[in-house]
């Protein structure tokens, strides 16, 4: 699992010692004489590997001086095939860097019932790896198709004051248990999840168990992860506090550690040097903006330099949590009212407002209420305006704040949940204007072109677009304007508006103009011309593949396609196969209009002119509509596969 | 809906940051130092990188270099020249320097780690520069320099700096046409050799690219021998000293284990084979399926096979490690086999120019029956004896045929008759839907690639698969009742198609395409009009399609589209049409019939793909009678 980066830091902070009491981690031992699981079920046979036991431990124990959490996992995994070897034979145990792997056991038992033990010099160590951190590793020996694989292990880390535990796979489990245990005094509570079983149990020891847990695979356009069945839990109180997590808690906690007390100095002289005097709010962020994201590293790193605000300033690195901080300095100076917000993407998960939680906080962003903006310090493709798409839709945790009227200090003022709102289908405008002309040999097609690009995808093109070479450049407008035409020859191109500052206007199109011509699109057979029209709309997303959808649909953004094509007809023909240009796919929800793919054409003075409208003006769709859903979508791929024929006119 | 390839492209760029103007290359050089100390002999790489920034700086600042325990970083300095005021430069010191292990795609463990950094305090115009030893820690193993790099750069330097008692020598690739300076300096007992190249080609990735080493310049140094007191020790003078020194490898080998269990599977396997090559086929068979391939490349354990027996055990190994448990079982069979080193087909390179590990990267296990080699590579698990797998075909074997003795055997490349596809399909139009039965053979590489990715689609719970890899149709068609066939030497599959979206209907006419067929035409005009690297396929294949139509009843054929033949000496592509009854027959067999394609093909090789393009759009036309 890729790391949390902000939640890294804050469990870093959060894990003050409440706790008091003696309690002695306990180890589990494997049974003797094991034997193989006999699964009757035929359906459970069929996957790769089925997971006979989970159970986890998570126990909160005081051993000379110190607090620490066992973490302790039993897991027995039976394997039906080499799929399920492929994918269990390998064991990533990932380690914070306090964290003190205790006691490894492994053991597989061949289909005769031979064990075979695991020998510890095998135990392989990664450390610092890029976005994931520390591991232990290893390779199961001796794993076998109907074999079995058992280990246990516990890690002793830093007290963990909350948590989540995933259970549900893309295998099936046949029963899963989750047991926390606090020292007397100290309670902690639960929350489950997608179906798992709540916990019932006494307030210092949990216990959930549950059975029979369906395989779930990830079947795309959706938030797999947080799908799945979990518990999460978080300590409530101790002897002399309750409710210790709590938004209002997380939410002071947060602003404490991303407000920085020094820095202020090299902050002021740093703008300084941006000629801000006289600006507007918005023309200083936006310089700003550009100044922290073009020139000063994002490394995400711990190390404590690169969150040192004075240091970033002087260095031009920072990690993502020390860049906010920078902007947090340069906000403050210039008294811009602003909001931190943490979050992330909804493909990950979303705040649940009712048991807070750190787990889903993943990305900070900045909101200037009185523009009603956004500034994504982490994403540099990015501009001052929308969040990333991903985001865009998610609730956030707004924590306010105020500069002090005394000594212009910031301070922090309140917290609200509340929705980042995404961008509109019609401010996500797109589409192609072309025009096309057969020469007079009747083999190739001279193409007119013109792409236009507003919001999210411009965002993108244009970073892409602007670190391009000439070579690049070249490639990037044949990726776009020609993805479908193999023999697309370019005569000559030209870009407009592909400045990435444009990128905080959204009224601004991305735009690529081509003339470019291909002998693919035209074909003669007998006395009949073929044009492949449906390819200048250029590759389509393709959901023809039918799914008995277990997930609700999310889609990346709300946008519009408008294209217009006019073919121009040579003399002497008449363009024939019109019918399936005529096509209207909507989808109403309650009588609202939400998804919709429009085709009609027009054919006048061997001119014919075709207009495609395509929507999709919601972010999230239950999974009953997936079909509706499929077929606009498959609307648009099937008219990039219309070929119309031009028949000789007969009249002639 | 747009398909959405360019997030990916974002992140590619994100990652390597390359093909940019915002950035270019100084200088990079690599002085590598030899010097001898008694009979020691001690190598050093002194490299040094400087760049200048231009824009975009935070996509740039970032670098980092690779090291193991076999080339340790020494000496380690970067630092940014900032411009000032004054036309001069301040100098501001990297401190920040974090080592990192490396996930690398498909090896499991290995001890390669990353030294990474960014470069502080970046303003438009500043110099990055870098600078670092690493210590050779065994003379058989030296680096390779690449001369170019995928920025612009406007001098590039190899030098060698060695005793006169010490014999080196050089190799030189992919440097022909270029105008590299060659300088020989002596002083006193030193010699001093220098390579200059200025303005080397910045290096692009294209689709379908070779390994680096097949076009972009580069030198591969070795140490041959050196002379203490008048005796000469040799390294790495020929293939002899290469095996030599990898028999002191597998002479480290750890003790046999489990020697009567290996025992009793292989006589329970071969009990009632009736020949060597019977018995061949069976063990190799069980090796490939029962052993799981694990890469672990661990420095110097990484040249030393685990034993037999635990690997046996373990059930699974990386290259050696199953070579090894192979030779050994066959042994038991009363088989001779042999270790075998091999470069994949990554490493253009001969023993006999290159005798050094640079080479290789491979070992496999060979038997000889009647004369003829064998080779025997387990981590290909779909490979079926006595085909070779796809990575070693056309390279180099060197065969250990004892404590002293070995063979250099190359290795034919697999004819494209032998990776061959055959299609038949048998339509008939109804409801405007072209549908019917198709089967699907496929035989060598073809049928490997299929059962390779048939695996891969459960590991990563995938449907669709025969959709997704025959490619026939367009993805709206719709195939049910499939049905799969594994036979020796093929995989055949059955199932009933429709044919979405492939008729074009008129008043009174029907136009489509027979050739349903999309898999062999992935690369566009311009992908290789404008490439500077050549153009790589896994393998030479030959594909054969046959599509029966069975003409409606009502209607008549008006026409039919030419035949088309294209005959190049690598490849060629032939189409049949013919009309029986009320059936119209089209026949196509495409025969590709290269693994490297270079630039002076190129233009012959638009012509293929444009009569490949002609022939996708091609349609007969029937007419309502």
């Amino acid at each position: 699992m890729r790391k949390n980066f902000i939640l890294m830091l804050i469990t870093l902070f959060t894990s003050s010692a409440v706790f008091s009491q003696q309690l002695n981690y306990h180890s589990i031992k494997f049974a003797q004489d094991p034997s193989i699981h006999n699964i009757e079920d035929i359906n459970l046979n069929e996957a790769p590997a089925i997971i006979i036991q989970d159970h986890r431990y998570i126990q909160i124990a005081q051993t000379y001086q110190s607090v620490s959490t066992y973490y302790t996992i039993h897991k027995i995994i039976k394997v039906n095939n080499d799929a399920g070897i492929e994918k269990f034979n390998k064991v990533y145990i990932q380690m914070s860097s306090n964290d003190k792997l205790l006691d490894l056991q492994v053991r597989t038992i061949d289909d005769n019932g031979q064990i075979k033990k695991f020998d510890k010099n095998n135990l392989k160590e990664l450390e610092n790896v890029e976005d994931y951190g520390n591991f232990k590793i290893f390779a199961v020996e001796g794993m076998v198709k109907g074999g079995e694989l058992e280990y246990i292990y516990t890690v002793q880390m830093n007290p963990k004051s909350f948590g989540r535990e995933i259970y549900q796979r893309d295998v099936p489990v046949c029963e899963a248990k989750f047991e926390l245990k606090s020292p007397k005094g100290i309670y902690y509570i639960t929350k489950s999840y997608n179906g798992f079983p709540e916990c019932s149990s006494s307030t210092d020891e949990k216990t959930i168990t549950a059975r029979d847990i369906p395989a779930l695979t990830d079947e795309g356009y959706s938030s797999y992860k947080s799908k799945l069945m979990r518990v999460d839990y978080k300590i409530q109180r101790n002897a002399v506090k309750s409710n210790i997590i709590s938004w209002q808690s997380i939410s002071q906690n947060l602003y404490e550690s991303i407000y920085s007390e020094t820095g202020s100095s090299q902050a002021k002289k740093f703008l300084s040097g941006l000629s801000l005097e006289g600006k507007s709010d918005f023309e200083k962020i936006k310089k700003i903006e550009k100044e922290l994201k073009e020139n000063f590293s994002i490394k995400n790193n711990y190390n404590d330099d690169y969150s040192n605000v004075k240091l970033i300033f002087k260095n031009h690195i920072a990690n993502e949590f020390g860049i906010a901080k920078a902007y947090i300095k340069c906000w403050e100076y210039l008294n811009i009212h602003f909001e931190i917000v943490y979050t992330g993407s909804r493909f990950l998960g979303t705040i649940d407002e009712d048991f807070a939680h750190y787990m889903d906080l993943r990305d900070i962003l900045f909101y200037f209420p009185e523009l009603n903006k956004y500034v994504c310090p982490s994403h540099n493709y990015m501009r001052i305006g929308q969040t990333p798409n991903v985001i865009a839709g998610n609730n956030g945790l707004f924590i306010t704040t105020k500069n002090n009227i005394n000594d212009h200090k910031l301070m922090y003022l309140n917290y609200r949940i509340d929705t980042i709102e995404y961008m509109r289908y019609h401010q996500n405008n797109k589409g192609t204007h072309a025009i096309i002309t057969i020469n007079n040999e009747l083999n190739e097609a001279k193409v007119e072109h013109k792409n236009f690009i507003q919001g999210y995808e411009a965002y993108v093109y244009r970073f892409i677009y602007s670190s391009s070479d000439k070579e690049k450049k070249e490639e990037f407008i044949h990726d776009i304007l020609l993805s479908a035409i193999d023999d697309g020859k370019i005569i000559s191109y030209s870009v407009e508006n592909d400045s990435i500052g444009l990128s905080s206007d959204n009224s601004k199109y991305f735009i690529c103009n081509a003339i470019y011509t291909s002998e693919s699109l035209i074909e003669k057979a007998g006395e009949n011309i073929f044009i492949s029209i449906g390819k200048i709309i250029g590759k389509q997303v393709e959901l023809y593949e039918e799914q008995d959808r277990t997930t609700d649909v999310l889609l990346q953004n709300a946008k519009e396609y408008n294209h217009k094509i006019i073919l121009n007809i040579p003399a002497g023909y008449i363009c024939k196969g019109l019918d399936k240009l005529i096509v209207d796919n909507p989808i109403y929800i309650n009588n609202e209009l939400v998804m919709q793919y429009k085709s009609d054409y027009k054919y006048e003075n061997n001119v014919l002119e075709i207009n495609i409208k395509e929507s999709y003006r919601i972010i999230e769709l239950d999974k009953n509509n997936y079909n509706d859903y499929r077929k606009v979508a498959n609307s648009a791929a099937d008219f990039n596969k219309v070929v119309l024929v031009f028949e000789p006119d007969s009249l002639n | 809906m747009i398909k959405y390839f360019v997030i990916s492209l974002l992140c590619t760029i994100l990652s390597l940051s390359a093909h940019s103007q915002d950035i270019s290359i100084i200088e990079k050089s690599c002085h590598m130092d030899i010097k001898t100390f008694g009979s020691k002999i001690n190598v050093t790489e002194n490299y040094y990188l400087s760049k200048i920034f231009f824009k975009n700086l935070s996509n740039y600042s970032k670098d980092f270099i690779y090291y193991s325990s076999l080339d340790p970083i020494k000496k380690f300095e970067a630092y940014t020249k900032v411009p000032n005021n004054k036309g001069d430069y301040k100098i501001i010191d990297v401190e920040s320097v974090e080592d990192k292990d490396v996930l690398q795609n498909g090896v499991f463990y290995h001890d390669i780690k990353n030294k990474e950094f960014v470069y502080p305090s970046l303003n438009e115009n500043s110099i990055g520069v870098l600078k670092y030893s690493k210590e050779i820690t065994d003379p058989h193993i030296i680096n390779t320099f690449y001369f170019d790099d995928t920025y612009d750069c406007k001098e590039s330097k190899y030098s060698i700096t060695t005793p006169i008692s010490v014999k080196i020598e050089y190799s030189l690739f992919n440097v022909d046409t270029l105008n590299i300076k060659f300088v020989i300096d002596t002083i006193k007992d030193n010699i001093t050799y220098t390579w200059t190249y200025k303005n080397p080609m910045k290096r692009n990735y294209h689709l379908k690219s070779p390994s680096k080493a097949y076009f972009s310049p580069h030198i591969i140094p070795r140490i041959c021998s050196y002379k203490v007191h008048n005796k000469t020790i040799t390294i790495s003078e020929s293939i002899d000293d290469l095996y030599k020194w990898y028999m002191t490898l597998i002479s480290k080998i750890p003790n046999y284990i489990n020697k009567p269990q290996i025992e009793t599977k292989v006589n329970e396997l071969v009990k009632d084979a009736k020949s060597d090559n019977e018995k061949i086929e069976i063990i190799y068979k069980w090796v490939q399926s029962n052993i799981k391939y694990i890469a672990f490349e661990d420095g110097m354990a990484g040249f030393i096979p685990r034993p037999a027996g635990k690997v046996f055990e373990n059930k699974y190994g990386d290259c050696k490690d199953m070579a090894n448990l192979l030779k050994t079982m066959l042994e038991i069979a009363a088989i001779p086999a042999y270790y075998t080193w091999i470069g994949t087909i990554s490493k253009p390179y001969l023993y006999s120019k290159i005798p050094t590990t640079n080479a290789d990267n491979h070992m496999i296990c060979s038997v000889k029956i009647d004369d003829k080699f064998f080779f025997l590579d387990p981590t290909s698990t779909f490979t079926e004896f006595p085909m070779v797998s796809k990575s070693i075909q056309g390279k180099e074997a060197l065969v250990g045929l004892n404590e002293e003795d070995y063979l250099i055997v190359k290795i034919d490349e697999i004819d494209c008759n032998k990776n061959l596809r055959v299609d038949s399909l048998k339509l008939e139009i109804n409801n405007n839907v072209l549908m019917g039965d198709v089967l699907v053979k496929m035989y060598g590489f073809e049928r490997e690639d299929f059962m390779q990715n048939e695996l891969n689609y459960t590991i990563r719970n995938k449907t669709n698969l025969i959709q997704d890899y025959l490619l026939l149709g367009k993805n709206s068609s719709i195939f049910t009742n499939s049905n799969i066939l594994y036979n020796n030497g093929s995989v055949e599959i059955k199932f009933d198609a429709e044919f979405k979206n492939d008729v074009i209907e008129t008043e009174n006419k029907l136009y489509l395409n027979l050739n349903l067929d999309n898999s062999k035409d992935n690369l566009k005009i311009n992908e290789v009009e404008n490439r500077d690297s050549p153009i790589f396929e896994t393998y030479k294949y030959s594909y054969s399609y046959y599509c029966r139509l069975t003409v409606p009843e009502g209607y008549s054929i008006e026409f039919i589209p030419e035949d088309i033949f294209v005959n190049y000496e690598l490849f060629n592509i032939k189409t049949k049409y013919s009309v029986f009854d009320n059936k119209v027959i089209f026949e196509k067999k495409i025969n590709s019939n290269f693994l490297v394609l270079y630039e002076p093909y190129f233009m012959i090789y638009v012509d293929f793909l444009k009569n490949i393009y002609t022939i996708n759009n091609q349609k007969i036309i029937l007419k309502k009678n």
